[in-house]
Parts: C-alpha cells; structure tokens; sequence
C-alpha cells in the first residue's frame, strides 16, 4: 500500500494558481481561459499582473467547466452561461448551508 | 468482456444516422449530466451515455462496433477472429488477445492506436475525481482515508487493463464540507511522456449528532430549561431560554484552578447535554 502525504493541494480561496497550472489540469487552452475572463465567469487576482493568477478554488470550477464544454457539447458562449449559473447554483447552496447551521434544532419545541 | 448495447442506451434504431444520434446523446446528456442532475444514478447513467456516444459518432469507431453483431447487453463475449483480423492494429495496439479488455477501454484506445502501429504521442495519466466522507472529529484533527481507484495499466504490447490499486491519502487538518483537494500524479500514469494523472478528492462531513457545520463555524443549541418568561397561573413555571452563547474563558488559569476543574470533572456525574442525541452520558 502506498500512503501519500506530501501531494494534497489545497484547492480554495486561501491559495493561488498560476494560468499555466490552470492550463495544465483543466485541458482548456489561455486563450480559452482569457475568453472566460473577458466574459466575466473568471476573474484573476490581479487582472493588472503580467502573468495571472487565481484563487485555486477556480481550479475545480475550470475542470467542471471542460466536462461540460467537452460533454454537453457547448460553444463558448452557452459555456460562459453555464458557469456563471453553476456559480451563482455554488452560492446559493452555500447560503443554503449556512442558514441551515444557523437554524435551531429547538423550533419543534 | 461484456456487451453493451450503445444504441438502446441513447434510444435510437441501429440504423440512425449521425444527426439522430446526436441529437438523442444531448437530450440524455442534459438530463443526467453530474453536474446538473440531481438524479442520484445520473452519474452511472451518463456515463453509459458518454460511452456510447463516444463510440457511435465516430464513423470508424461505429463500424468496429457494428461488426461485433448483436448480443443481449451485460453478455460475455469475444470479438471474432475476423473482426480482430480488421481492427487490431487501431484498437488493440496490435496484440491478439482480448482477454480482459473493457469493450469501453477498446475503443477508448482507438485514438492511440489510430493510424495502425504503436501509438506515440504523449497520453496524460487519468484523473479521478472520489468524494471523501469523513467525520466532524476527522475534520477537527486530520486523518488518513483509503482509497482503491481502477487504474489504467498498460503492459508491453500497449494495451490497457484496469487494476485496482490502494493507497492511503492523508485529509489535512481543517479539510472541511466541499474542500477539494489535489493528490498531485497519484492518478492514472501517463504515457508516451505524458504527465501523471491527478485524485481530486471532493470532502463531505457526516452529519454529527450534536453540531451543525457552516464552514469553519460550528453551531449548538443551548436550551436553558425555565429560565424564559414566567407562565400565568402556573407556580414557578416559566418558558425556556434559548440562548446564543459567548463563552468567555478567563485569560489566565493558575495551577490550583486547573487542579479544582480537574477535580470537579472527575467527581461530576452532571451532564448538560444528556438531551443531545447520542451524547455520552458523563459530561467529561
């Protein structure tokens, strides 16, 4: 058996990544990652870098959005929709989630 | 290895043309894509759609698979002699046997082997994507969660079997409901040069029988029994206080302080949480 303990990457908003680690492990091209900024479903840490990077929660979200683009067979547009919708369904889970937490066991008293 | 009906799975007639079973693919694929569905079996399901799709609109890749005939779906069975005669060189790298070929890894393959001889263009290694369930206590301390994933192995002919394969991930401390965590070229193995594949592992906490999670922030009930407003005409009876509590904790505690709350721990039986489901019953 092989333990591993040095590999875990956190992927979330505490970390970065650079366009090019994007690039590696998403499979879409820069280009393709500039046109998802332009259209406003991305947005870098610094959009005035010479080289971008992003919060590495963006790396999951990317991924998702090749399966989609590869599965679904969308062109970039209806990409660029998707994933400003799967983002905004990702908010509104987690706002979910929270009131949830913050509800009272105690209401069927 | 086990057949599988690709044109029953979209749900069209073997003699559908290509536009046919395109358009049936993306019906399917809207309704039990796993990252839209929310039909519990849309995963396993879209990928039979995948699968089958992949195969069927490629006109080489249909032929091959028309030439396998017809079987009843999940029955065994061999390609031909002939039909391996005709397709080897694109779909087995060449070698005789199919012995313990997936037909979906066959014609995966076909890419690689496509143009007749050894494919050798860099392949990346697979990556996996496993949701990991672990405990509140797991996400409080760390942990170490198994993992057994069906690999890619490709033996010196170049063709791919799937074994199984274990390992153990460590989750760092503080992983907690949808962190994802990358375990970096512990995936498929890539070939030809290519890269490593990578473990995506997407954490989900168990419910736990006293706290809710939001995040980092962990969220109790504290019911003081009686200690509301006080009841008409009922004697001493009064409504309960549910309380948001600030616990402050003094900033110093001395030794015979740290000795005193040792003590009445030890010789408390008093439990203030035994109305929790699940508590244990000492309240140590």
């Amino acid at each position: 058996m092989q333990t591993n303990t040095t590999h875990a990457i956190w992927l979330d908003r505490s970390h970065s990544v650079t366009i090019e680690e994007l690039v590696a492990v998403s499979g879409l091209s820069e280009f393709e990652l500039i046109e998802l900024v332009d259209a406003g479903a991305m947005t870098p840490n610094d959009v005035g870098a010479a080289r971008w990077t992003f919060t590495a929660d963006y790396v999951p979200a990317v991924r998702k959005a090749v399966r989609l683009r590869e599965e679904l067979e969308l062109d970039v547009h209806a990409l660029v929709l998707a994933v400003k919708l799967l983002a905004q369904i990702d908010e509104l889970e987690n706002e979910l989630a929270t009131l949830r937490a913050r509800q009272s066991l105690f209401k069927g008293y | 290895m086990k057949y599988k009906d690709y044109y029953a799975i979209l749900g069209v007639e073997r003699s559908a043309d290509a536009e046919a079973i395109k358009k049936a693919y993306r019906k399917l694929a809207r309704k039990y894509h796993p990252d839209v569905s929310k039909d519990p079996q849309g995963e396993e399901k879209f990928k039979n759609i995948a699968e089958a799709y992949q195969t069927l609109k490629d006109d080489e890749k249909r032929a091959a698979y028309d030439r396998l005939g017809s079987h009843s779906p999940g029955e065994d069975f061999q390609p031909s002699r002939d039909w391996g005669q005709e397709f080897n060189s694109q779909f087995n790298n060449g070698a005789a046997s199919f012995e313990g070929v997936d037909l979906s890894d066959l014609f995966a393959q076909f890419a690689r082997g496509q143009g007749g001889g050894r494919a050798t263009r860099a392949v990346a290694g697979e990556d996996y994507e496993v949701v990991a369930p672990i405990s509140l206590e797991d996400a409080f301390n760390g942990s170490k969660i198994s993992l057994e994933l069906a690999m890619p192995v490709y033996d010196e002919q170049g063709r791919m079997r799937r074994e199984s394969r274990s390992f153990e991930a460590r989750i760092p401390k503080g992983a907690t409901q949808g962190q994802r965590l990358r375990l970096r070229g512990l995936g498929g193995k890539g070939h030809n040069g290519g890269r490593d594949g990578d473990v995506y592992l997407d954490i989900r906490l168990k419910p736990h029988p006293l706290y809710r999670v939001d995040g980092h922030d962990l969220y109790i009930d504290l019911r003081l029994a009686r200690r509301g407003l006080p009841k008409p005409g009922a004697d001493g009876d009064a409504g309960d206080l549910f309380a948001l509590v600030k616990i402050v904790m003094p900033p110093d505690i001395g030794e015979r302080e740290k000795v005193l709350y040792q003590e009445m721990a030890t010789l408390s039986k008093f439990n203030p949480r035994s109305h929790f489901a699940g508590e244990p019953t000492h309240a140590n």
